[in-house]
């Protein structure tokens, strides 16, 4: 069990998101970023998708009310347990009354706490993420406060079959090292973040100066910018007519534009349907990307194709799995 | 006058039926005694270099960190862009010093002691053989018991 | 993926990233259309590769299972399902529902006056003359998208959206008119308000209302 010590709030419970009921209205949510998620679950023997808690807002504070093994990816908070310093992508033991302290990453937006065994709150149509439009899911449908007290589903995964004790204090590369985007490459230039975009339908629509205009210029993301979408700043689109569009259906990445010319990504808690023109779709395997994009920070949108998209997201498994087998060799190899 | 060789003395003494055997070395002065029980009991006065000069097969008051795995040496996390830990720095036990990576993964390189990083042995980037030594530290605090050679 | 004008006869087919497509039918936004992207619907959920089928106004958003490697044969087969013309006919519940127009509930029908030219007494006979057919659900959760709109009131959405507008907001956007079903930001224009519960997540299906039913507005009051 923890219990939140700090007051700021938009820490949510998010697991890899809800899928299926698009056609009710109800957004996917889920981790911004995913791949973080995804990963501090599988260092500690949970299922992918267990939950964990997203942690946008610094410092963050918490108590462990019982013994339990975490982990903590994302950006790195130069997190400290009882004042000791936890590397960042890493799993750790904690003990009873053990406070973890994440402070203010240097760069990154978000980071992951998993729990051994995974958060414990309940399933609502078919996920634990947090649908904060509708208030349900998550933890009581809303944004984690101080005193909240969340616990873990019981595992005996990542246990030592002698000793019963959990096996830890390893760490795996961060994608931003394993991933890199080749020569668009972020961890050279931390204010600047690139993702690759696929057109979408009203690609077409706009000014070729505007069209140009999109690939070259560095997007500012504005301090507007949080789960619901990312509001850019930059020089304005321009359509080649007045473009007014039926509701349609949208997905976490796509691109619109409404009449104010300057984008808006619109992000995992965004509406499934809009109604603004879609001059792109940020490509799934990208999002963990932008997830970590600070706002006050840049945005470039690299062109790519649906094959090498699609070969992005294999890249992302194959990641995955790899670190999945490492932790099982290395924790053998400890046994 | 290392820990295998004063292993070996407590088992002479204990194989012979001397009592009382005292010796004085660069360590400094031993004494192992036959206690009423019949076991051998160790006692050590530290020489002038400390106690520290009484474990294992370190030269002086050092006391070197071995690789748990094997893996290539890193210094600093990639995500930050100091090393753990620099020659002149001060650590506490279980301070991370290093890492060891093996493809995506990390083990720690953890310091045994509170001490002092005057070494660092191994280079960035480098294939580190499990039992290799990584790094050296002079120890900050006294010996602690858990630390001193025992009675065989 | 090329795109066309909206005027063509051809349904636009674009992509939605690696995650889906929007199929976009020809014509007009009207209820043999939808009954097409109905029955559309009804064909594509069962094929392998798509995970959900997401009808809105006269398209279709598809969500892959994972990212199909022939996106062209799946182009195809969707072109070749949608012009043997099938349509479903969804026989829905009437549900009336009591506004509030105008007042606080309804900042925006201002807005909607000066761009129409009429007074709010015609704007909320209009509005509550014709009987709506849910079209889709979307947005949030529980919210139905409305076809039958009297082109009459029909007013460009917001330049800038608002940023929270309550639950039983009723709002024209466009020539789309809609009724919120939670707390939060919209870029239509409201016009008035209703009480009423659209969304349950513990009940199967959950939303009250589906495709096919029937909506009317009531004028409890009008607010001047």
């Amino acid at each position: 069990m923890i219990e939140i010590l700090s007051a700021t709030a938009l820490a949510t419970v998010q697991d890899l998101g809800r899928e299926g009921y698009l056609r009710y209205g109800v957004g996917t949510s889920g981790a911004m970023d995913r791949v973080a998620l995804a990963a501090g679950n599988i260092l500690l023997g949970n299922p992918e998708n267990a939950a964990a808690i997203e942690i946008p807002v610094f410092p963050f504070h918490l108590k462990f009310r019982d013994d339990i093994a975490f982990a903590l990816t994302g950006a790195d908070a130069t997190a400290q347990l009882d004042g000791m310093p936890i590397p960042p992508w890493w799993t750790a033991q904690a003990k009873k009354d053990q406070v973890l302290c994440l402070n203010a990453p240097n760069h990154g937006a978000r980071c992951y706490l998993a729990l051994a065994g995974g958060i414990d709150v309940p399933v609502v149509l078919g996920s634990r993420s947090t649908q904060l439009r509708g208030e349900f899911g998550g933890h009581c449908g809303r944004p984690l406060q101080q005193g909240d007290v969340l616990g873990a589903i019981r595992s005996t995964a990542r246990s030592d079959a002698f000793t019963g004790s959990p096996l830890v204090d390893f760490g795996v590369q961060p994608p931003e090292v394993a991933l890199p985007l080749g020569e668009a490459d972020s961890s050279v230039d931390r204010s600047r973040t690139f993702v690759r975009v696929l057109p979408a339908a009203e690609y077409d629509c706009y000014e070729e100066s505007s069209l140009a205009s999109f690939w070259e210029q560095d997007w500012k993301i504005t301090s507007q910018s949080d789960r619901y979408g990312y509001r850019l700043a930059g020089t304005a689109m321009v359509p080649k007519q007045a473009l007014e569009q039926r509701s349609h259906g949208i997905v976490p990445g796509v691109i619109q534009v409404p009449p104010s010319g300057q984008p808006i990504i619109q992000l995992r808690d965004a509406q499934p349907s809009g109604g603004y023109p879609k001059i792109g779709t940020v490509i799934e395997a990208d999002l963990w990307r932008l997830g970590q994009a600070r706002p006050g920070t840049r945005l470039r949108f690299v062109q790519t194709t649906y094959e090498d998209a699609v070969s992005a997201l294999d890249t992302i498994q194959d990641y995955l799995s790899k670190i999945r087998s490492l932790a099982e060799l290395y924790l053998l190899s400890k046994r | 006058m290392d820990l295998n060789e004063l292993q070996q003395l407590v088992a002479w003494v204990e194989a012979s039926d001397l009592r009382r055997l005292e010796l004085t070395c660069p360590e400094g002065h031993i004494t192992l005694t036959r206690s009423e029980n019949d076991q051998v009991v160790v006692n050590t006065a530290a020489g002038p270099k400390g106690p520290a000069a009484f474990l294992g097969n370190d030269e002086g008051s050092a006391k070197t960190v071995f690789a748990e795995t094997a893996g290539l040496f890193v210094s600093a996390h990639p995500m930050r862009a100091k090393p753990f830990a620099m020659i002149g720095d001060s650590v506490r036990r279980t301070d991370v010093l290093g890492l060891l990576q093996v493809k995506h993964l990390y083990a720690p390189i953890r310091a045994p002691i509170d001490g002092v990083v005057t070494e660092i042995l191994a280079t960035e980037g480098a294939l580190v053989g499990f039992g290799t030594p990584v790094f050296r530290l002079t120890p900050t605090s006294p010996l602690r018991d858990d630390e001193a050679p025992r009675q065989g | 993926m090329m795109n066309r004008a909206h005027s063509d006869h051809s349904p636009r087919i674009s992509l939605l990233g690696t995650t889906g497509l929007l199929f976009e039918a020809p014509g007009e936004l009207d209820i043999r259309n939808q009954r097409r992207i109905w029955w559309l619907a009804r064909q594509v959920e069962g094929w392998p590769c798509i995970r959900e089928a997401v009808p809105s106004m006269a398209n279709l958003m598809l969500i892959f299972q994972s990212p199909p490697r022939n996106l062209a044969t799946v182009r195809e087969d969707l072109l070749t399902t949608w012009n043997l013309g099938g349509e479903l006919t969804l026989d829905g519940r009437i549900v009336e529902l009591p506004v509030v127009y105008g007042g606080e509930h309804g900042p925006h029908i201002a807005d909607v006056i000066a761009h129409t030219g009429l007074t709010i007494e015609e704007i909320v006979k209009i509005h509550t003359e014709p009987l709506y057919t849910v079209y889709a659900l979307g947005s949030h959760p529980g919210y139905c998208y409305l076809g039958g709109m009297d082109p009459r009131i029909a007013t460009p959405r917001r330049k800038v959206p608002v940023l929270s507008l309550p639950g039983g907001a009723v709002s024209i956007g466009g020539v789309q008119t809609g009724v919120s079903a939670s707390t939060g930001p919209s870029g239509w224009n409201t016009i008035g308000h209703t009480d009423m519960a659209f969304f349950d997540p513990h009940r199967d299906p959950p939303a009250l209302l589906a495709p096919g039913d029937l909506i009317r507005f009531r004028a409890e009051r009008i607010i001047k």
